[in-house]
């Protein structure tokens, strides 16, 4: 605010008032009401002052804009005239922006402010709504529309994905971005269905429950995409698989269901109804597929929605092709419910690489790729390489891999193994022989991409990468694909991540090790920060050509002396090894100490960190009677026999040259470096 | 950034393949990969992505920055310098800091700094390949018993090409560093001269980057602003570490030091040396000699122009330092000057180590410019 005598103009008062809006980050009453009064305060500039609040709702980052329209909202609402007309003007832009850029819980409260704008202000005289019916109309016709838009769009997005399934899928930010649906005011996976707190439906897909944090990273990579789900965490604990459980339509999980259903334009009593029938199934089903085809464009990668869409598919197979016993029909109609709230959530995301039953989801390697799918040779492969803990989840893959099924017992056995349908259920007498229709072959055998999924192994002993299949050049070309698995190879190589820093170690014995070296570091570490303000701190020299090339910076993390001792013991290695073994003290604090000599040799003491001392030390130093000699000296003095504390077990080329050269600190400079390694 | 990922897992096979064989033979040489482009492309980011997608993956790559104009490497700016990175990195510092005293979460990289004193390369070309040989010489020897190091190859930075005219330097350093392949950031132009001259070496891959996503051209006021907070934080250490440097008295006609000033060869300073002097003054003296890329100057060539600036000690002893020496010669370290005192003849630097300066010699630079640390 000035001070000045005069009012301010207009535009002064704007520019006030918008850096006020730049500190409105979250929901405060306080601030919301005192930015309120200013606007009171300043009728007169209510143009500019509106102005300002409708650029800075369109600026702010979605996260503020609701406190922003919860602003706008009070000032319509306290002030009133003339802030409503100018805000009326552009409200319906101000509004659809924000509400197109906001998640769904802001959107509800959104939707609840926009109820409140249809009604008279509480409290005044007048009986007018608060923004002219016409306005708050176009809001929420635009509302409506955006979303039967939002499904239809959906399902659009599906045929089109559907025919372009031949050709290469281009993954990269089309697939990583909810690109199709900037068209649409909202991306639909914020339905309303949605918007509340997901209960997780029954996941079966892992009856083995074999999990691993680093699997489960791998797994993440494919569900990166609009819908990546939200709690992730509840899905880690596979249901026990309970062989005819509960029906799953009840209570919430049924209303939901319903919800979901009614969404994805399944008819109810379809479903519900007590005896399925074949047609019925088959409705249910398609919307299904599609749905699972859509994701399955976004994701193309996630094996889980491969292996699921697969099942779908050999399922609209059997059922068109012969007749089902009764029970059967209803065991299906059962697994179809689960799968359709659970493809219309977000699949879990512990999926791929453990659990990857079809040849297409094991992603031939580049090398196998133009001669097809080879099975055989991949297991072999794959077996030769690895330890048997890596063939355990690939071997478990079904037995009708590789091409058509050639029976509906084998659809069943795929189902099962796809967890579409329980163990339990008792494969029907086979019949039919209609082959299942393979995934997307053109997908995998077009030559511009590599396969989609990384080759690699979670073994037990860590993350291992295939580089032979790794299809990458190092060509302009070739490096404009996007390939997005390899994320994992960055991350997975190393799985054992530090919780202090980013320091990763393989999960073998040997990584264990070195990340226990490496905590014990950080500790050392911190306590000598939190010692360090004690005492002035300063850079160091740099060191001249012969040291940098005989220095290793990562020589000494774990204070195991074998490392240190590989490297043919340079002088300096040996300097500070054998320094550590001598006698030293603590370094005087005082500068005028600091340049102390040795009262025999008249020679300077090598002050160094000393990391079990924690501090600066003189080295081969002793101290007798107020006065500091050299250990070695003063063993010579005092006519002791030279054998345990002297200056005789040290290399004479480091003393010396420790000693004598002007940058006689570059040895502390050295060990110090590898002690904080 | 997806093409950044894909460069550094194609370098990453080839280090892959690297670590297998035996490792004194040829192929054992990790892939060695010069970033060029015009400036503001993001060459130091994709060496940061890439030191850091390496670091992540276990590697221990050597970084060397020939980039003298930019803000440095665990350096000042107006260096070139080597360092081993195999810890990881701070990602909100860069590339980190050299050694300190004070103990650091993130550990400390040691360069190999060589200063050169002069923001282009074409200032001084001669002086600037001398330091090019001589650090190639040190990171090859340093490398040739660093397994690890060699396995992951090299990642080096460069200054701004954008013309024709550094072909023959970029020549240069690509047979120096014996480089493998030449990434060309955000210029088509230098990529198709890049592809020309080196269609012939069969062992010479050049690739084409796009510039970074987020690159804007940097003004000049800020990269001036990015140089003096580099060259503070040399002395002054940052928000993580205070570092305390120490004011100290040099006496800069004694025979302790020696001093001497980057020649450039495009200033025309040196003309007007031979012009400009009075008759009778003897021009010997002062005549710079077609190769010297350093003049040593005497104590009365000491004046308050060195105030503000920042001058190098370097690794060779004052007492026996030639131009041969001085030229060549490693950083020990970095002075600041506050204060030239013409008739004392003396001067007050901030060393960043406590105790006198090292009796070295001195080099004085026309860059990092002027600027006042407080």
């Amino acid at each position: 605010m000035s001070f000045n005598d005069e009012v301010p103009s207009p535009e002064e008062l704007a520019e006030d008032y918008r850096s006020s809006l730049e500190d409105l980050s979250v929901n405060s009453r306080w601030e919301i009401t005192n930015l309120t009064v200013i606007a009171k305060e300043n009728i007169h500039a209510a143009q500019a002052i509106s102005k300002v609040i409708e650029e800075h709702i369109q600026k702010t980052p979605p996260l503020r804009k609701l406190p922003a329209l919860y602003l706008l909202d009070s000032i319509a609402k306290n002030v009133g005239t003339p802030y409503t007309l100018f805000f009326g003007r552009n409200l319906y832009r101000t509004f659809m922006d924000a509400y197109s850029l906001v998640e769904g819980p802001v959107r509800r409260k959104l939707e609840e402010m926009l109820q409140t704008w249809k009604q008279p202000v509480p409290g005044s005289t007048s009986s007018n709504p608060l923004f002219p019916a016409e306005t708050t109309r176009k809001i929420d016709n635009a509302l409506i529309k955006a979303r039967t838009a939002a499904v239809q769009q959906q399902q659009k997005q599906m045929k089109q994905d559907n025919a372009r399934f031949g050709i290469v899928q281009q993954p990269g930010p089309a697939a990583v971005n909810p690109g199709p649906y900037r068209s649409t005011p909202t991306p639909p996976t914020n339905g309303h269905g949605q918007a509340g707190p997901y209960n997780p439906p029954p996941q079966n897909f892992d009856a083995r429950g074999e999990q691993s944090g680093n699997k489960a990273t791998v797994g993440s990579i494919g569900s990166i995409g609009p819908n990546k789900p939200q709690n992730v965490n509840t899905y880690i604990q596979p249901q026990p698989t309970a062989p005819q459980d509960a029906p799953p339509l009840q209570g919430t999980q049924h209303s939901h269901y319903q919800q979901i259903a009614a969404q994805l334009g399944l008819t109810a009593p379809n479903l519900l109804a007590n005896i399925p029938t074949t047609d019925a199934l088959l409705n249910d089903i398609r919307p299904l597929i599609t749905t699972t085809q859509a994701r399955f464009a976004e994701n193309p990668w996630d094996a889980e929605i491969q292996k699921r869409l697969k099942a779908l598919l050999d399922l609209q197979t059997i059922l068109s092709t012969q007749q089902l016993p009764t029970d059967q029909l209803s065991q299906i109609r059962d697994q179809l419910s689960r799968i359709a709230i659970s493809v219309h959530v977000p699949a879990p995301p512990q999926s791929q690489v453990h659990q990857i039953p079809t040849l297409q989801a094991a992603a031939p390697p580049s090398l196998n790729m133009n001669q097809g799918p080879n099975l055989a040779t991949l297991l072999s492969q794959y077996s030769n390489n690895h330890a048997p803990a890596a063939n355990n989840s690939r071997n478990q893959t079904p037995p009708n891999i590789s091409g058509p099924v050639p029976a509906t017992k084998g659809l069943f056995e795929s189902l099962i193994s796809a967890g579409l349908l329980k163990a339990s259920s008792t494969p029907p007498s086979s019949s039919g022989t209609k082959p299942s229709t393979p995934l997307n072959p053109g997908y995998y055998q077009s030559g511009l991409t590599k396969a989609p999924t990384p080759s690699v192994t979670s073994a037990a002993a860590g993350f291992i990468v295939h580089w032979e299949t790794v299809g990458v050049e190092l060509n302009s070309a070739s490096l404009k694909t996007p390939r997005p698995h390899f994320v994992s190879i960055l991350n997975d190589s190393l799985p054992n991540k530090c919780g202090s820093c980013a320091r990763r170690f393989t999960n073998n014995e040997q990584g264990k090790k070195d990340k226990a070296a490496h905590l014990d570091w950080h500790f050392r570490v911190h306590q000598r920060i939190a010692d360090s303000s004690k005492h002035a701190q300063f850079r160091s020299w740099y060191v001249g050509e012969e040291e940098w090339i005989k220095f290793r910076e990562d020589e000494d993390d774990s204070n195991t002396t074998s490392l240190g001792q590989t490297h043919q013991g340079t002088d300096l290695d040996a300097s500070t090894q054998e320094a550590s073994s001598q006698n030293y003290i603590p370094a005087p604090n005082d500068a005028a100490l600091s340049s102390l000599t040795c009262p025999v040799c008249k020679e300077k003491f090598n002050t160094v960190w000393h990391p079990d001392a924690e501090d600066w030390v003189l080295m081969d130093a002793i101290q007798s009677g107020g006065r500091i000699y050299h250990a070695s000296c003063f063993a010579e003095i005092s006519k002791e026999s030279a054998g345990t504390a002297s200056r005789g077990s040290t290399p004479d080329t480091s003393i010396s040259k420790g000693k004598r050269k002007a940058d006689q600190d570059l040895a502390s400079i050295i060990s110090k470096i590898k002690k904080e390694k | 950034m997806y093409t950044y990922l894909n460069l550094h897992i194609a370098l990453e096979k080839l280090r892959v393949s690297a670590s297998d064989c035996p490792p004194t033979t040829e192929g054992a040489q990790g892939p060695r990969i010069l970033l060029i482009g015009p400036p503001d492309v993001g060459k130091t980011t994709v060496a940061k992505i890439l030191t850091g997608y390496s670091i992540r993956q276990g590697r221990k790559p050597m970084v060397i920055n020939l980039d003298t104009g930019g803000e440095g490497v665990l350096s000042v700016p107006g260096t070139i310098s080597a360092a081993s990175f195999g810890s990881v990195m701070d990602v909100e510092d860069g590339f980190g800091n050299s050694p300190m005293s004070a103990p650091s979460a993130i550990p400390v990289k040691l360069p190999l700094v060589y200063y050169y004193g002069l923001e282009t390369p074409e200032s001084g070309v001669k002086r600037y390949k001398r330091l090019i040989s001589r650090m190639a010489v040190a990171v090859n020897s340093r490398l040739e018993e660093d397994i690890e190091s060699k396995n992951t190859g090299l990642i080096i930075d460069t200054p701004s090409f954008d013309n024709q005219t550094n072909g023959d330097l970029i020549s240069y350093i690509v047979a120096e560093f014996s480089i493998t392949t030449i990434a060309v950031l955000g210029s088509e132009r230098l990529y198709n001269t890049m592809l020309k001259s080196f269609s012939s070496s069969s062992n010479v891959s050049v690739i084409k980057l796009p510039t970074s996503g987020g690159c804007v051209d940097r003004d000049a006021p800020y990269k001036k602003a990015i140089r003096d907070a580099t060259v503070k934080k040399y002395f002054f250490g940052d928000d993580k570490c205070t570092l305390s440097p120490y004011t100290v008295s040099i006496e800069f006609d004694s025979p302790t030091f020696s001093f001497w000033e980057t020649v450039d060869a495009l200033s025309s300073d040196n003309k007007r040396n031979t012009s400009f002097l009075p008759i009778g003054e003897d021009e010997s003296s002062l005549q710079i000699g077609e190769g010297d890329v350093v003049r040593k100057l005497g104590p009365g060539d000491v004046d308050s122009r060195f105030e503000n600036l920042v001058v190098a000690v370097l690794q060779v002893d004052a007492k026996d330092a030639g131009a041969k020496e001085v030229a060549e010669s490693a950083v020990l370290g970095f002075v600041f000057v506050q204060e030239v005192d013409e008739k004392e003849k003396r001067m007050k630097v901030l060393s960043p180590v406590p105790g006198r300066v090292p009796a070295k010699a001195l080099l004085v630079g026309k860059w990092p410019e002027g600027m006042f640390l407080t």
